[in-house]
């Protein structure tokens, strides 16, 4: 009996302006990372209210990426500050539920660094295998 | 002298005075346990106040609902109350200068189903029932209360002791009271720090080590979430839940509809959207008919956050809610976690 | 109500054009383009390089701010590409240019790309098969590179280039590889030389630098060892799109270098080989490198060797206290010779002078030489081509009193061709540039330009979902690794598709029409198209959607080639199940997109300009001679500002004579209406209709004036020192005093025997941790007119760091030559200053220590000149909470971005020009008071604007009135409406990035086009 390769899914919340960005230039660079990851736009990191990340737990995601502009540079001024107390504080609520924390990660990517999105994507779904399928999937 | 003469005096100087146009307390229902808030326009009836140890309702949450807007209203109000008043302000849902703050020193409550005969008063050193001084029962006290480190009201404008005639004005607006009712601000004779104690000991005690097994911490939790009927009434309740149109009733993209237990992200909803600043009232807990021990976990995340963000709920109106607001040196910060 | 076309006439009006042609698009010329295209102009945006974007394109961060250079021009990039009425004319020269201001004639040479430029769609197929490599002119040639590409992953026009010099084909006619390859069939090796015309009414010319070639110095090593770069190959080191992909190795041996010295000044400040000039951003951009460097590998040792660091920009001080403060950071004071090669390792051997005595050999691991910016000889003949005068470094020769005009009347100059400068110093330039070509042909506005025409817009509310679903193979970069025929089947069963079909290139001319047809024969609703990224590619289909009477918010699209085939492309399995998850995601969340409306809203087309002084003056002016009326606001009791203080220039130009024209000039011009002794009461409105209550006249009546736009050009004022027995001791003053004195004729000044002049007088020290970058530049002024007057007269400059930034270096030597005698002096050991009686008379003694001789050098002094700082005025505070602006930490106004936006607030339609700004020379003033008018200019000229698309909006049924959003809204884009006790959105101030939504407890605030529930469904759709 072979046991099935457990493949995990990740969904990341990209801001339009540096990590999707970012995203994009690691495909043009055509750097090879895993394909476990799907990712939704939004116009700033800020707009990710943080049952967004909840939700998708509970839907069975096996991790949850968030990325916005580095500090100082987001293209709304300061989205990206509200964005880090928020990932933080949900951090701090999966934790205390008893889930995982490292099922979620905040990162800051600018638009020309598609070496680090693309590092990134593979160490976070290194971080994924590792913890194995979320508990929450098929509950 | 009975308890609570302080509080008493008091709403009575202010309705007689016209400081005030109403106060809203808890006076005694159809027996002595069964307390209900009422808004008191007559100073005669001031005297009607009970500073037994219940507390059925959040009274700041009754007075975001149904104290008139542009009246000077007074709050006779347990650390938590007031507390609750100073969120609420904080949220635009009350307007903190029409509201004078009467607090009452508060070393925990009953649940009204749980007290033994007579009027309960609970005391920093003991407790009172039907007139005869006892030691002090912890295990009737509700689980919040015995969590609480809030026993004096220092963010109201004037604290009063329960028994006694000690009264502390804590703002300008405080003296202003106590020099019309001719009181003496005294500061608290009360020694809080073995409340603070009893108060860290049971959150010792009821919060689930983070270090140990996640697992069954989940399971637990998945558990407790799987007995709703999605009643609303923890929503209903809470002070902190003041949208008149709530993200998670049916019609709305959050919660499907016709669906018991609700998906698990009804509860989560209302932990992430009450936990920085919920207060530890335990009414959502008291009124839960499936006895789901949120408050547990509401005061749990809440301490959690609270020690990040450097965040005490309900203390001061200036301080801008955790996740509202960000500092000067975050924004000089380059990592994604903080300090 | 005036509109600009009503204004007199002059003569000449008759066969003006009103298009410009900008030569040189980097960030100069981008901006001079984007804002003469949105205030209506044609533009002719002309490069000789392949794609736009010029020297800023290849930095990795910009100063002081640490952004990532391309990040932020790349979008100005696709903004220009948009812009119907911008031509981008990549990879032309200019041949000639016939006619006069108001009607030139130039003739352009394209260059063979042998692409296509309207067939090509960028995918870079091509370079995948090309046989030839070549080193990478974009990464300084520290990387290979095919020779035809993409000359960069950001490139705007996004089309390949053949580099003929290497092309099998060109060359020699052997190689014939890549045209069948290409899908498009728009690979052309015949392509030939062709000649272009274009009529144009003003010329820009903006051609930038060539960096400095180290080469020139062979002492410096460059060329010959190979761990010594020049500082924009360190540029790409650092970048992560770089040669080493972000991490920082030197080329010998690619090891992580422990020890990395930067040699300053190489190609700078420098006679001998004929750049005596300095290049102005090179220790900024040292010190850049440093940080980076610094963040790349906290251990790294780094020395900077300098000759005076120039730290005088805004917030450039406390970059460089950055910089120091960094443990392992030096800045040594001293020349360097690098004198060997470790043939073993390949360290380099620096030596270098220590306390002006001695000297000593150090190693390092990697040297970078901080070249400066020389204008090539190109630019020579471009000038030449024109017939505009030059100075002798080759730069653009240009008058203090209208820096921005050349030599021949309708062609102006920006950028680093006037001289070199930084950023945003450039882009303020050219949005001067702008305004001067604009006000030149001010009466053409709007008649060059085109507007695109739509068809009435189609209500879709209450259809079911009928969405469009087109897959696009890019050629074969889909194809090649996403089974696209599969993916069609897969989309026809989704919930809501009603058509779906594949295209080679979805962006293709005729896939667009065809996907305008589809719309309307299907009667889709929605859209759909699986492709490459809506960063570059969304408009293009939202424009589609338009064409087709569709809300171009009905669009989405599933990235399936930057984020899918190409990052996945040896797993094909997973990558067709991810493109299949990605669709799926955008279609769940189609079904739920809805129009969004976009409203015009009435533009007032007066200006209100704050602060009669220069800047406020020139961008009055600018703004009424460009047909708009102006309300001039001082608050003195007449106009001319701190200029009324200054009265002559570093090149003896006269200051009275030019502050009297122009305050005659604002005095005679109709449009400008000015009131003194003025000040603001109340403030209203937001951009494009402010209401700005002001009390005037020595009786104070209220006024109300209604505007478009607001200018804050409020000024700054000379520190009154506290020290050096200024205000104890007549004989103590400031320069401005001075200057009064020496213009008065005073012959206890002219004709006294020994004068000294203290710098950083206030400045730089820990109140004011900022450098008054005039004060260097005003002291050598001062001393060289000294001199003129009395030849014989002692002068001691007593300075920290000498910032005689750009051409002032020449008077910097000027004043060396005449005989001015330079000490420089620590911080930490300032001069003293006492009166002492000697001989039966009164002198100035001055104390300061020589760090040579290490004993303290007395100077006496018959009087003592001091550079005192240039502090912003208290009521700054005010007018920045009245316009909702902010001020930076040394009360200054705060611009919207300090690299690209230098005269714009955040706060849409209000801008900010001269010393309100920060301290800067008259010169830089005007230059951006005409920047700060082209700015206005691009709002007051419309009719109205665009309010909507992707905002907040609220649901005031469901809001509780928490303020919330108010509180976390970074534009202060909500107010509260008191009445109904509800938030409500400016549709006009809010940009739309949805914080607001985010912390709304009862989803009433949401955000168009990435409301809740669109963004549940996609959650939704990916499990």
């Amino acid at each position: 009996m072979t046991t099935a390769v457990f493949r995990p899914k990740i969904l990341a919340f990209l801001c339009n302006w540096c990590s999707y960005a970012g995203a994009d230039l690691a495909g043009v660079s055509r750097l090879q990372y895993p394909s476990t990851i799907r990712a939704i736009r939004t116009m700033c990191s800020c707009r990710v209210n943080p049952q967004f990340i909840t939700k998708a737990l509970l839907m069975g995601v096996d991790g949850v990426l968030v990325m916005g502009c580095h500090p100082g540079e987001c293209h709304y001024i300061e989205g990206n500050m509200y964005t880090r107390r928020r990932v933080i504080a949900l951090k701090k609520m999966l934790e205390v539920l008893g889930i995982n924390p490292d099922r979620v990660r905040l990162e800051w990517v600018s638009a020309s660094e598609g070496t680090r999105f693309a590092d990134i994507a593979e160490s976070f779904t290194a971080t994924i295998r590792q913890l194995g399928p979320n508990p929450l999937r098929g509950g | 002298m009975r308890y609570g003469d302080t509080v008493r005096k008091i709403v009575h100087t202010v309705l007689e005075k016209g400081m005030v146009d109403e106060v809203l307390a808890f006076v005694p229902g159809i027996d002595e346990r069964d307390v209900v808030p009422a808004f008191i326009t007559d100073a005669a009836d001031a005297v009607k106040i009970t500073a037994a140890s219940y507390q059925p309702y959040s009274l700041a949450s009754i007075l975001a609902d149904y104290g008139d807007k542009g009246k000077k209203i007074g709050l006779v109000a347990r650390s938590c109350d007031a507390r609750g008043v100073i969120e609420l302000a904080k949220r635009n849902q009350v307007n903190r200068d029409d509201i004078y703050l009467i607090g009452i020193e508060c070393y925990g409550t009953v649940n009204p189903a749980n007290a033994k005969e007579g009027e309960v008063y609970i005391f920093h050193d003991g407790m009172e029932v039907g007139g005869k001084k006892e030691a002090l029962d912890e295990s009737l006290l509700s689980a919040n209360c015995r969590r609480c480190g809030y026993p004096i009201p220092s963010m109201a404008d004037i604290s009063c002791a329960i028994d006694g005639d000690g009264a502390t004005a804590n703002t300008p607006r405080g003296e202003e009271i106590l020099a019309a009712a001719n009181l003496k601000s005294q500061g608290s004779t009360v020694d809080a720090s073995a409340i603070k104690e009893r108060a860290a000991r049971w959150q010792d005690k009821d919060f689930p080590d983070l270090e140990t097994d996640r697992q069954e911490r989940l399971d637990y939790w998945l558990r407790q979430f799987d007995k709703c009927i999605k009643c609303y009434g923890c929503r209903n309740v809470c002070p902190l839940c003041y949208c008149k149109d709530c993200a998670l009733d049916a019609d709305r993209v959050w919660v499907e509809r016709g669906r018991t237990p609700p998906p698990r992200l009804f509860h989560l909803t209302r932990l992430m959207h009450i936990a920085d600043s919920c207060l530890n009232c335990g009414q959502c807990e008291a009124v839960c008919p499936m006895e789901i021990p949120l408050t547990r976990l509401y005061h749990q995340l809440h301490n959690e956050l609270r020690s990040i963000f450097n965040y005490e709920a309900g203390i001061n109106i200036d301080d801008a809610l955790p996740l509202g607001t960000f500092t000067e040196e975050e924004t000089k910060a380059g990592g994604v976690e903080l300090g | 109500m005036t509109t600009e076309n009503e204004i007199q006439a002059p003569a000449t009006t008759e066969g003006k054009v009103g298009a410009v042609m900008i030569v040189g698009a980097g960030v100069s010329g981008i901006q001079a383009a984007l804002d003469l295209a949105n205030s209506g102009f044609k533009v002719y945006l002309v490069d000789k390089d392949p794609a736009i974007g010029g020297r800023m394109a290849q930095l990795d961060k910009t100063f002081p701010t640490n952004d990532c250079s391309m990040c932020i021009l790349s979008p100005k990039f696709i903004e220009c590409a948009r812009n119907l009425n911008i031509s981008i004319l990549a990879y032309h020269d200019v041949k000639k240019v016939e006619g006069e201001a108001g009607n030139f004639n130039v003739t352009l040479l394209k260059k063979p790309r042998y692409v296509e430029e309207d067939l090509c769609v960028g995918c870079g197929t091509c370079a995948e098969y090309c046989p030839v490599k070549m080193l990478d002119p974009y990464n300084e040639g520290l990387s290979i590179i095919k020779c035809i590409r993409v000359p960069f992953p950001q490139a705007v026009p996004a089309v390949s280039v053949v580099d003929a010099e290497l092309c099998l084909f060109t060359r020699k006619r052997e190689c014939k590889i890549c045209p069948p390859v290409c899908k498009n069939k728009a690979i052309n090796l015949y392509q030939q030389e062709e000649e272009v015309e274009v009529e144009v009414g003003a010329i820009i010319l903006a051609p930038g630098y060539q960096p400095f070639d180290p080469r020139l110095q062979p002492e410096y090593g460059y060329g010959r060892m190979s761990n010594v770069v020049t500082g924009l190959e360190f540029e790409r080191i650092l970048s992560a799109s770089g040669p080493y992909r972000g991490e920082v190795k030197r080329p010998s041996d690619k090891k992580t270098p422990k020890r990395i010295a930067w040699i300053q000044c190489v190609g700078s400040r420098d006679t001998t080989v004929e750049k005596g000039y300095c290049s102005a951003v090179c220790c900024m951009y040292a010190m850049k490198h440093v940080i980076l460097a610094k963040e790349h590998d906290p251990e790294l040792e780094a020395t900077i060797f300098h000759n005076d660091v120039r730290a005088y920009g805004k917030g450039f001080e406390r970059y460089y206290q950055r910089a120091q403060d960094l443990p392992g950071v030096r800045f040594i004071w001293s020349k360097v010779s690098v004198v060997r090669e470790v043939p073993q390792t390949k360290n380099v051997v620096i030596r270098y002078g220590v306390n002006g005595t001695e000297t000593r050999d150090e190693e390092f691991d990697l040297v970078v030489l901080s070249i400066g910016l020389t204008s090539p000889p190109s630019t020579r003949e471009l000038a030449e081509k024109l017939s505009i005068d030059v100075n002798s470094y080759g730069f653009c020769h240009s008058d203090d009193f209208s820096p921005i005009e050349t030599s021949r009347p309708g062609v102006y100059a920006c950028g680093v061709f006037r001289a070199p400068m930084d950023i945003p110093d450039s882009v303020t330039m050219a949005s001067g540039a702008a305004a001067l070509s604009a006000q030149s042909l001010s009466e053409k506005r709007g008649t060059l330009t085109a507007e695109k025409e739509y068809p009435p817009e189609r209500d879709v509310t209450g259809e079911p979902p009928r969405i469009g679903v087109f897959v696009c193979r890019c050629g074969t970069n889909i194809a090649r690794v996403i089974d696209v025929p599969r993916l069609v089947t897969y989309a026809q069963g989704l919930d809501g598709v009603v058509h779906v079909e594949e295209n080679i290139f979805s962006c293709s001319i005729d896939s667009v029409k065809h996907i305008v047809e589809t719309i309307e024969e299907k009667g889709l609703n929605r859209v759909v198209v699986a492709a490459c990224t809506p960063r570059t590619h969304e408009p293009v289909f939202q424009e589609t959607l338009r064409e087709a009477g569709l809300n171009p918010y009905l669009f989405e699209m599933a990235n399936i080639r930057e984020q899918c085939s190409w990052v996945h492309m040896r797993d094909r399995i997973a990558a067709n199940t991810k493109a299949q998850d990605l669709l799926r995601m955008s279609v769940t969340k189609a079904k739920l997109l809805k129009s969004l409306p976009q409203l015009p809203v009435r533009v007032n087309h007066a200006a209100l300009v704050i602060g009669g002084g220069v800047a406020g003056m020139e961008s009055a002016l600018s703004l009424a001679e460009q047909g708009f009326e102006v309300h001039l606001v001082e608050k003195g009791d007449q106009l001319g500002g701190i200029a009324r203080r200054i009265h002559y220039n570093l090149n003896g130009g006269d200051v009275q004579a030019y502050l009297a024209n122009l305050v005659s000039r604002v005095h005679d011009n109709p449009l400008i209406h000015v009131y003194t002794e003025a000040d603001i009461r109340d403030v209203s409105g937001y951009v494009g209709n402010f209401i700005t209550k002001i009390a005037a006249g020595p009786d104070k009546a209220v006024t109300e004036i209604a505007h478009g736009v607001v200018i804050v050009a409020t000024g700054a004022e000379e520190f009154k020192p506290k020290e050096y027995l200024y205000g104890q001791d007549p004989r103590v003053l400031t320069l401005l005093e001075l200057e009064g004195e020496i213009t008065k004729g005073n012959t206890d000044i002219t004709s006294a025997q020994s004068a000294v002049i203290i710098h950083c007088v206030g400045s730089r020290d820990e109140e004011r941790p900022y450098c008054s970058r005039v004060c260097c530049t005003q002291s050598i002024k001062n001393a060289l007119k000294l001199k003129e007057l009395n030849p014989e007269m002692d002068i001691y400059l007593l300075y920290r760091d000498m910032r005689t930034y750009a051409f002032r270096e020449d008077y910097y030597r000027e004043a060396a030559d005449k005989g001015v005698k330079f000490i420089r002096y620590d911080v930490d050991d300032k001069p003293q200053v006492e009166a002492v009686e000697e001989g039966g008379k009164s002198i100035l003694r001055v104390s300061v220590p020589d760090p040579v001789l290490g004993q303290r050098l007395l100077l006496d002094a018959d009087f003592i000149a001091l550079a005192a700082a240039t502090v912003a005025p208290q009521g700054n505070k005010e007018l920045s909470q009245l316009y909702k602006v902010p001020l930076n930490e040394d009360g200054f106004f705060l611009e919207a971005h300090m690299k690209l936006r230098p005269v714009d607030f955040s706060t849409d339609g209000v801008f900010m020009c001269g010393l309100a700004h920060n301290p800067k020379s008259i010169d830089e003033s005007i230059a951006q008071a005409q920047a700060a008018a082209s700015r206005a200019v691009t709002i007051l000229s419309k009719e109205a604007i665009p309010a909507g698309g992707i905002i907040a909006f609220i649901n005031k049924d469901a809001c509780s009135g928490c303020k919330l959003c108010i509180q976390v809204c970074p534009y202060n884009a909500i107010s509260f409406d008191e009445q109904e006790g509800v938030a409500v959105v400016s549709e006009l101030e809010c940009k739309g990035c949805g914080n607001c939504a985010a912390i709304c407890p009862s989803g009433a605030c949401s955000t168009g086009g990435f409301e809740d529930g669109q963004i549940l469904a996609q959650i939704e759709a990916l499990v």
